[in-house]
């Protein structure tokens, strides 16, 4: 019987557990760190990270990479913030640019300034250069960068005889029109899961929310530009002219029901778009990132760096691993091989190898590179991202689908993140500068 | 009884206790002691912060910091909110789709088991996607339809974010409560509901009057696990979060000590808030148990 | 002492949730259709009522199901109630058992391990200890039944990390062992175990059985076992879900997707797939998830099956 066997298996189970428990508790064999000399251990989300590995362990037989797949988000950075506590980190870790700050601030990472330093001080422009290198250290390579661009569906406008805006002031009119010839059409999105679109555009209008003075930061997410680029969104936002969406199911369902017909995102959207909604082939185009003064401006929205772990077991490995990927013609063309990828190297000698990668039927033959060239020179210089970032983004994260409803203010939602960004860096103990 | 036995009762005791109470040092207890160590200390560094970390004693600090934010103490009504939609939608509601499966008018009963009890079988994620996508104004077409009959409701405003909280749990757990029920129901006695038949008691009375009281205990272990689930709240929030984070990341105490550890990376602080959580939930299942006690001997 | 809870109605004092067919002898065998009559439960009106909690519980399923049915682009083009134009269930389904050398069912198998051993052997140990603590007499008995219950109540999330720090002293971080060994403790199954084990293990049989000469550990496995079969199977069912379920243990505790179970490795594809552009694992996630509910429907199907039988009748007689 089913009964008894059940039974008579259990009790032998529980007699084995009691033996075991009684010879001295939970095993702890497993991995005692038997590391062989040119291991690396390599944690990433970013698409083609496999195809690099792979090319990588291909022409370079005396160092191994071990690429483990990771989820991207939140919950990836607090595994890799663990990871350091418990010194259990891979060799090479991915961080976008963000997050690296706080990284950096909570000794969580290798200083790179003998090994990487003179390589980022010389590919990368100055722009890109401050977003890793802090405290005068130099904390992680640039993979690619992420200028912001205008994406919009050329047949629309073609055929509500809509213009493509060039200033804000003609965005705004081209949400009014958009509105107009199709009653569920927006001509824009304003993301409610995501600060990091709304940050790259107070960084085009030429607000520094973080900065630093001799030892001290300074925090200024409500400053002029950043209230100017508030009060600008917020509007839209709450008058519908834009839509108030998540980044990712929302947002990408809306455009493939044809109810996002523009939108600004960074160059890797390209790609995103290509990808996730084929079908729309030949109907979208690419144009400069609107401006406020008719000059071009731009900022980055996304990107990410390399970076190397602090209690890393391999750091010379790491840094050559990290070399070949950011900096290499042949790496850079692995992260693409894929042939969807519009990702934007941050070292400008390289973006030929990517552009040449990427297929242009889809925007109907236009050359993104050119666009996303221009906008990377019109980088906005001087932006660096702060010490306590996850604090920041979600004291805006909690409060912007408020923005739409018309409960709250965009611009206020950036002075309550000012508070509680001053708040945690002075918990830290970090300085602030007056 | 002879000492005898006493000593064979002990030492069987023993053994039958070990492997439990090995693993749950290695697994619970050991981990409480290093959260309770943890939360007496802070992680400090100084100017740019650059310069690497300490940790610094900060004796109770974190417990302080915890109880004298607003956040944290907002996250405990939240929990009483919810706990009064909550509690007797599901137990009630479970309850009387146990009755009607135990009337023997129900035809298809295997199915209807199933089905009831299905839910609880998607995995978190899924259900994530499934009710963001059902609570997202211009996609649901459950918002579609229901405004088309003139009823606009905001599923992820932060006024509706306990009923829409409700819902998902209710979704997620009804059936498994049945189960649990209409497997208690089975054991009432047949000669005690025939009796009430003979008496000419309905359906509806025998079931409220005869077979609710019998599977008391069973309901009372619902109860207290439901509540004792519920000061724990923190997936079906998580999930209006993600569709709409006005909410706000802190809406409950576990999402409070989530926020501490994972977006602020301040461990002390989510140790503290941690611990005033279990602290919290011990007194309160002291409180039900305590209750459904005095009841069930009333 | 309780010595009614053989024959007679369940006390009500001891709380055992699904209190199982005790007293079969005089009747209720399978339960056989009785007629009662009212003139709201009719046959339609009951039928009815719970058609409409199954619609509510089995109408977000539709999504689930019918998105596994699409093509990517009707994923977001089409309603998510309607069926897609193409019908790629088939396409889905090989691409989800082929992606990354198929990935997927070592996942599978992994959460087999993690849930089913794990949820098995920790169902044994709760049986073992609520049983000791329901009829076994020993000094500083309910003190240390309270430091049981204060594990019910401390947030799981919440321990995930100390939990990692110290497996990673232990070097068992990125192991097998890093996510089963927690999985084998179950302090509310030990909460649960004593009380069924005081409802269906009549201490008048374990006398006897002292009478009779035989040991503590002997009753135990041969006489009280048994009758705590329901027990069983509803603590498994409890910790089995827990463990299905569980999501940042694995995530901390885990980087080698090899050791991934199904949830987390879900979790992966989704998290990137929108965010990093390869919406192709939007759709494996979607698939990934159907599939991945099928075997808890069969475990529920059997363990159906096993609470409807008589478990303990023969074991009283």
């Amino acid at each position: 019987m089913f009964r008894r066997r059940l039974t008579a298996m259990v009790c032998s189970v529980a007699a084995l557990g009691l033996l075991a428990t009684g010879c001295g508790g939970t095993d702890n064999g497993g991995s005692a760190a038997e590391k062989k000399t040119g291991e690396v251990t390599f944690w990433s989300f970013v698409k083609g990270s496999d195809k690099v590995a792979e090319a990588f362990n291909r022409t370079h037989p005396d160092i191994k990479v071990n690429f483990e797949t990771v989820p991207s988000g939140q919950e990836y950075y607090s595994k890799l913030s663990n990871a350091v506590k418990a010194g259990t980190v891979p060799d090479v870790a991915v961080v976008e640019y963000p997050q690296l700050p706080e990284f950096a601030t909570q000794g969580k990472l290798e200083s790179l300034d003998g090994t990487l330093g003179p390589l980022v001080d010389k590919r990368f422009p100055q722009s890109t250069r401050k977003l890793v290198q802090l405290g005068g250290k130099t904390w992680g390579v640039p993979r690619d960068a992420a200028p912001l661009m205008l994406y919009y569906r050329n047949d629309f406008f073609k055929t509500h005889k809509i213009d493509v805006p060039k200033t804000w002031a003609e965005y705004r009119n081209m949400t009014e029109r958009v509105k107009k010839a199709d009653p569920k059409a927006r001509g824009g999105v304003l993301y409610t899961d995501n600060p990091g679109l709304l940050s790259a555009l107070t960084w085009q209008a030429g607000s520094q929310w973080f900065s630093t003075k001799k030892d001290a930061w300074k925090v200024s997410l409500d400053d002029a530009p950043s209230r100017k680029v508030a009060d600008f969104w917020g509007d839209l936002a709450r008058k519908d002219l834009v839509s108030s969406l998540s980044s990712l199911d929302p947002f990408w369902t809306s455009v493939q029901q044809n109810r996002t017909v523009a939108y600004v995102c960074a160059s890797w959207c390209a790609g995103a778009q290509q990808a996730t909604v084929a079908d729309q082939k030949g109907k979208w185009a690419v144009a400069p990132v609107p401006t406020w003064d008719g000059k071009p401006a731009s900022a980055m929205y996304g990107g990410s760096s390399f970076v190397v772990p602090k209690g890393a077991k391999n750091s010379g490995a790491a840094a050559e691993f990290i070399k070949w990927i950011t900096t290499d013609p042949v790496g850079m063309k692995a992260w693409v091989s894929s042939g969807t990828s519009s990702m934007f190297p941050a070292d400008p000698e390289l973006v030929p190898v990517t552009k040449s990668a990427f297929p242009t039927d889809y925007f109907g033959g236009q050359d993104v590179y050119a666009v996303g060239s221009k906008s990377y020179d019109a980088v906005v210089p001087g932006w660096t991202w702060g010490p306590v970032m996850g604090t920041t983004n979600t004291a805006i994260i909690d409060q912007l689908p408020k923005v739409a409803e018309g409960n709250v203010k965009l611009s206020d939602v950036l002075t309550g993140a000012q508070k509680a960004t001053v708040k945690d860096i002075q918990h830290r103990g970090m300085t602030l500068a007056p | 009884m002879a000492s005898l036995s006493a000593r064979a009762q002990r030492r069987t005791a023993a053994m039958l206790l070990a492997p439990f109470f090995v693993l749950f040092s290695a697994v619970t207890v050991a981990p409480l002691l290093y959260a309770g160590w943890m939360s007496l200390f802070t992680t400090r560094t100084s100017g740019l912060g650059f310069g690497g970390t300490e940790e610094v004693f900060a004796g109770l600090d974190n417990y302080v910091r915890a109880l004298s934010d607003p956040a944290f103490r907002d996250g405990f009504i939240t929990i009483a909110a919810y706990v009064a939609i909550y509690i007797p939608v599901m137990i009630g509601g479970a309850l009387a789709l146990a009755l009607l499966l135990d009337s023997a008018l129900v035809k298809a009963r295997a199915f209807f088991q199933l089905a009831l009890f299905l839910p609880h079988a998607v995995p978190g994620l899924i259900a994530a996607l499934i009710w963001v996508y059902l609570y997202t104004p211009g996609l649901s077409p459950v918002i579609g339809f229901l405004s088309a009959g003139g009823l606009d409701i905001s599923f992820l405003s932060a006024d509706n974010a306990v009923f829409s909280a409700a819902n998902i749990a209710v979704w997620e757990w009804i059936g498994y409560n049945m189960v649990i029920f209409y497997a208690a129901l089975q054991a009432v006695p047949g000669e005690t509901l025939d009796a009430a038949k003979i008496d000419g008691a309905g359906g509806i009375r025998t079931a409220l009057s005869i077979k609710v009281p019998m599977i008391r205990p069973a309901i009372a272990l619902s109860v207290l696990f439901t509540v004792i689930g519920s000061v724990q709240l923190f997936t079906e929030p998580k999930v209006i979060y993600s569709a709409s984070s006005s909410i706000g990341s802190s809406w409950t105490p576990n999402m409070y000590v989530q926020a501490a550890a994972f977006t602020h990376n301040d461990f002390g602080l989510a140790a503290a808030a941690s611990l005033l959580i279990a602290l919290f939930a011990a007194v309160l299942s002291f409180l039900v148990t305590r209750f459904s006690r005095s009841r069930s001997q009333a | 002492m309780t010595k009614t809870t053989t024959l007679s109605a369940p006390a009500p004092t001891a709380a055992a949730p699904d209190r199982k067919s005790r007293s079969r002898p005089t009747g209720r065998s399978p339960r056989s259709p009785r007629k009662r009559s009212s003139a709201l439960l009719s046959k339609t009106g009951v039928t009815a009522m719970l058609g409409l909690a199954a619609l509510y519980t089995l109408l977000p399923m539709l999504w689930l199901v019918l998105s596994s049915t699409k093509s990517r682009k009707d994923l977001f083009a089409t309603n998510g109630f309607a069926p897609g134009k193409d019908f790629a269930l088939f396409d889905n389904l090989s691409h989800l058992f082929q992606v990354d050398n198929g990935i997927y069912l070592r996942w599978l198998a992994n959460t087999v391990l993690y849930a089913g051993v794990g949820a098995l052997l920790a169902t044994v140990f709760s049986v073992a200890a609520g049983y000791a603590f329901d009829k076994l007499a020993f000094p500083g008995k309910e003190k240390l039944f309270s430091f049981v219950l204060l594990g019910v109540m401390v947030p799981g999330t919440a321990m995930a990390i100390p939990l990692y720090l110290i497996a990673a002293k232990a070097g068992l971080v990125n192991t097998f062992w890093g996510v089963f060994v927690p999985g084998l403790v179950f302090p509310f199954g030990v909460y649960l175990a004593r009380v069924f084990s005081a409802a269906y293990v009549p201490n008048e049989v374990l006398e006897a059985a002292r009478m009779d000469g035989a040991g503590e550990f002997k009753a135990f496995c041969r006489i009280a076992f048994p009758m705590l079969a329901p027990a069983f199977v509803t603590i498994f069912l409890f910790q089995f879900t827990q463990i299905w379920n569980s999501f940042f243990l694995p995530l901390v505790m885990l980087s080698d997707k090899h050791l991934y179970p199904v949830n987390l490795g879900l979790y992966v594809w989704y998290s990137s797939a929108l965010s990093q552009g390869h919406p192709q694992d939007y759709l494996l996630a979607v698939v990934g998830s159907l599939v991945s509910v099928a075997p808890l429907i069969v475990l529920f199907l059997m363990l159906q099956r096993y609470w409807k039988s008589g478990m303990t009748a023969g074991a009283v007689k």
